[in-house]
């Protein structure tokens, strides 16, 4: 197959099911992408106005293989999942490590009885006691590769991994192992299994991943700007960026008939670029009753506009509004699509 | 289909080449008095475990549900297989046992995402001798073997990790840390790093200190709970224990690790220094050993500076090595955890340095393995093939031989004319022949193959005269 040859379907595997599913939907529908399943028994769909994407849906493992095989373009995944398949699939690059949801650690958990053990550097020398007591220390976990590295690279070697799938909170009071290497989130789910997270005991921050087959990622940001890789980065990039955004909107009338009007504007632009607001700009306004104001907009974060309300009214704002932007892109943003076509370009050059 | 990444196939030209430097090596050590054995190319997982270091079982490529003794992996390595073998066949109890053996050895790189890497060896192993004279004979015998396969000239780096153990040993280390700095080691090695990589295992156990509660340090033994108090408290505060440790086995632990709190700083601080000492002891042998003979990891460890210093008088009086063609590095910790003493490896000058192959000794290994009467000493080493291959890339003459491609009409012809005694008399005498095949006529023969035709009177004959002159040569010598 030749790896720049035009793609059409763009076949995008994303979770069937899950948390990795329903943000990712969200952030889809929010960046015009809505995807039409007609059942959730249904493993296709198409995109409504983008005809060259057809979505398949697939568990969250087999994403990374088949974007590894190339029958998959792009796929999501949790990037847990993709570190942990990693060496098995070099022709997987990450193209977003962090979409933004299904935020998640994979850690060290140990009983909460084991007061000893508090540090991941206990397992040092407790593998040891365990092996000189001819027992072996044995690790559950659903990521055997990396827990091997991360172990291997703190010069712990005598255990056994019982690589197993499902819950493997009650495999330590069980017997099944000593110590397990999960997900975990808020903490509850260990805490409520009676086991600890050991301190340096975090082997990977993980979240929701966008993942491509590097060849046909290549192929596709060839396709330029306007092609529907560029369209689809630029609009998940404007979705997670108006995160956190607020479009801000202040008017309000001048103090009196003869005042430097520019002046006075500077001064309200002041106020608001000292809280954080950029992207300032105004133009004249005519209130009812013709009396002259003015309306300033601009852009800042979600609490930028809570501490200078006061300072504002103070200058005479009749009306101050914060909009939250569905999406959001300014020209100075990082853009996914640059980036990747760099790094492609790069690669392609050394 | 691809290959398995990280195997290779190999052509004609390229099995002669590597099979000539094989032998060659394997013939040298048949005469030096070394049986040639061969061992199985899977091994189970646990007869790794038992000995080798990071170096080897991070590396081990496994393969499940192959039997029900228990997980089996492709052998990542020689020695322990042969060492097993001697053992089991009982050799190994009626004294020193000299062997050589061949074959491929199968690990991941680390380096490489894990991936598979097939390595072909010839190795030597001298198993049941304690002496330094055993020493001296296994580095001279791989050194005139790569002689003999026509590689040179070679330098040969000595270490001994046995150094390196004896460092962190005086460092006042407990032993629980001190097996994790071992293992760091190894694995660094394995990765190609020197010993300075101590700084990283030891930073992780300075962050371990870091995490014990404000104050326990200071608490010293007496001054402990009562055995009652402890227990009563554990059980108020920490509830049931789950799993298979015991309450007495937590509360001991946590009784060891408030005392090692305290003397573990200073000790970390000495090994940094000590083993990065070591590290910066490397040059010609004479310089060296008078510099170790003043040092104080020289006056700690002095049986292993005396051994040193001896091994080295052998190799260049009793061996006739030259002195310039050896180095000693006492930062090499190549394999340690599996070696106990002596390392050593050898060096391509031709290619910058390339590492051909290398060994040590492996003390206390059959031991583990189970041997229960006889001597567990041993040192050996193993050269790699490809390695040899990058630095003669000289083909074989046995590659590209003629063969002789006899033609006859059909069959019954062929017998008439007796064209199949021809055949059999060329391959008797030392050459390549075979009767044609319907495609022979309709395709040709290969580049290396000359077509001689059987007349009607059995006479064979051919298009190019020197050539039926060779195949005439063959008929007329004696086989």
């Amino acid at each position: 197959m030749n790896p720049h040859s035009f793609i059409d379907p763009i076949r995008l595997a994303i979770p069937s099911k899950g948390h990795l599913y329903d943000g990712l939907i969200e952030i889809l529908k929010a960046a015009g992408y809505k995807i039409r399943r007609a059942s959730d028994r249904q493993y296709e769909a198409v995109i409504a106005g983008h005809g060259r994407f057809h979505v398949v849906f697939m568990r969250p493992a087999d994403i990374v293989e088949q974007v590894q095989e190339g029958r998959c373009h792009l796929g999501v995944t949790g990037y847990d999942v993709f570190a942990e398949h990693a060496p098995t699939a070099p022709a997987a690059s990450v193209v977003i490590k962090d979409m933004g949801y299904g935020g998640c650690r994979l850690v060290v958990a140990v009983p909460e009885s084991w007061i000893d053990v508090t540090h991941v550097m206990d397992l040092a020398e407790l593998t040891q006691r365990f092996k000189s007591e001819g027992k072996l220390f044995r690790i559950s976990t659903k990521y055997p590769h990396l827990t091997r590295e991360y172990l291997r690279r703190r010069g712990i070697h005598d255990y056994r991994v019982v690589a197993s799938d499902g819950a493997l909170e009650l495999h330590p009071s069980l017997g099944i192992a000593d110590i397990i290497v999960d997900l975990t989130s808020s903490g509850v789910t260990l805490k409520d299994n009676r086991l600890r997270e050991l301190t340096s005991g975090t082997i990977l921050d993980s979240a929701a991943c966008l993942i491509g087959h590097t060849s046909s990622l290549k192929s596709l940001t060839d396709e330029g700007p306007d092609g529907p890789l560029a369209h689809l980065l630029d609009s998940i990039d404007a979705v997670r960026l108006a995160e956190g955004r607020l479009r801000l909107e202040v008017t309000g009338s001048f103090p009196d008939k003869t005042a430097d009007e520019s002046a006075h504007v500077e001064k309200v632009f002041a106020v608001l670029a000292r809280h954080g607001a950029t992207r300032l700009h105004w133009h004249p306004v005519r209130w009812q009753g013709a009396a002259s104001g003015w309306a300033v907009g601009g852009l800042t974060g979600t609490r930028g506009l809570t501490s200078c309300r006061r300072s504002l009214l103070d200058l005479g704002a009749l009306s101050i509004t914060g909009f939250v932007p569905r999406a959001n892109l300014d020209h100075d943003d990082h853009s996914t699509f640059e980036a990747l076509k760099r790094s492609l370009d790069a690669n392609a050059r050394s | 289909m691809p290959v398995v990444r990280g195997t290779s196939a190999r052509t004609s030209g390229e099995h002669w080449a590597r099979r000539t430097l094989a032998e060659c090596m394997l013939d040298f050590l048949d005469h030096a008095g070394y049986d040639r054995i061969e061992t199985p190319g899977l091994d189970l997982v646990e007869l790794h475990e038992r000995k080798s270091g990071a170096a080897i079982t991070t590396r081990l490529v496994e393969l499940a549900d192959i039997s029900d003794q228990g997980l089996v992996c492709l052998r990542p390595e020689l020695t322990v297989g042969v060492v097993r073998s001697l053992i089991e066949s009982g050799r190994i109890g009626e004294g020193p046992a000299r062997v050589s053996v061949r074959g491929s050895v199968y690990r991941r790189n680390q380096d490489d995402h894990g991936r598979l890497q097939e390595i072909e060896q010839v190795g030597a192993e001298l198993v049941g001798d304690a002496s330094v004279e055993a020493d001296a004979e296994a580095i001279a015998l791989a050194f005139d073997a790569l002689a003999a396969a026509g590689i040179g000239p070679v330098t040969i780096r000595l270490g001994d990790v046995g150094l390196i153990l004896e460092a962190v040993t005086a460092s006042g280390l407990p032993p629980e840390s001190r097996k994790a700095i071992v293992e760091a080691l190894a694995d660094a090695a394995a990765d190609g790093r020197g010993i300075s990589q101590v700084e990283d295992a030891l930073e992780h156990w300075a962050d371990w200190l870091g995490d014990q509660p404000h104050g326990m340090a200071g608490v010293s033994e007496t001054e402990l709970a009562s055995e009652f108090e402890l227990y009563r408290l554990f059980h108020h505060l920490v509830g049931p224990v789950v799993g298979r440790r015991t309450e007495s086995e937590i509360l001991g632990r946590l009784r060891q690790k408030w005392r090692l709190a305290e003397s573990l700083p200073g000790a970390l601080r000495k090994a940094a220094r000590l083993v990065h000492e070591l590290g910066s002891l490397s040059g010609p042998p004479a310089q060296v050993l008078a510099t170790l003979a003043s040092h104080p990891i020289g006056t700690l460890a002095s049986n292993a500076r005396e051994r040193l210093g001896r091994l080295v008088e052998l190799l260049t009086q009793r061996h006739g090595i030259a002195p310039d063609r050896i180095r000693i590095e006492l930062g090499v910790a190549r394999g340690i955890g599996f070696y106990s003493g002596l390392v050593f490896s050898l060096h391509s000058d031709a290619a910058d340095g390339l590492e051909l192959g290398g060994g040590g000794r492996y003390d206390g290994l059959a031991s583990v393995l189970g041997m229960t009467e006889g001597d567990d000493f041993g040192v050996g080493f193993a050269i790699g093939l490809d390695r040899l291959r990058q630095v003669l890339p000289a083909r074989s003459d046995r590659s590209g031989r003629e063969t002789f491609v006899l033609f006859a009409s059909n069959e019954t012809e062929a017998a008439a004319l007796g064209a199949d005694k021809l055949v059999d008399r060329v391959r008797a005498a030392g050459g390549r022949a075979r009767l044609a095949t319907p495609a022979d006529t309709t395709r040709g023969g290969t580049r290396n193959e000359v077509r001689i035709d059987i007349d009607t009177d059995g006479q064979p004959t051919a298009s190019d005269p020197a050539a039926l002159e060779r195949f005439l040569a063959f008929l007329n010598r004696k086989s």
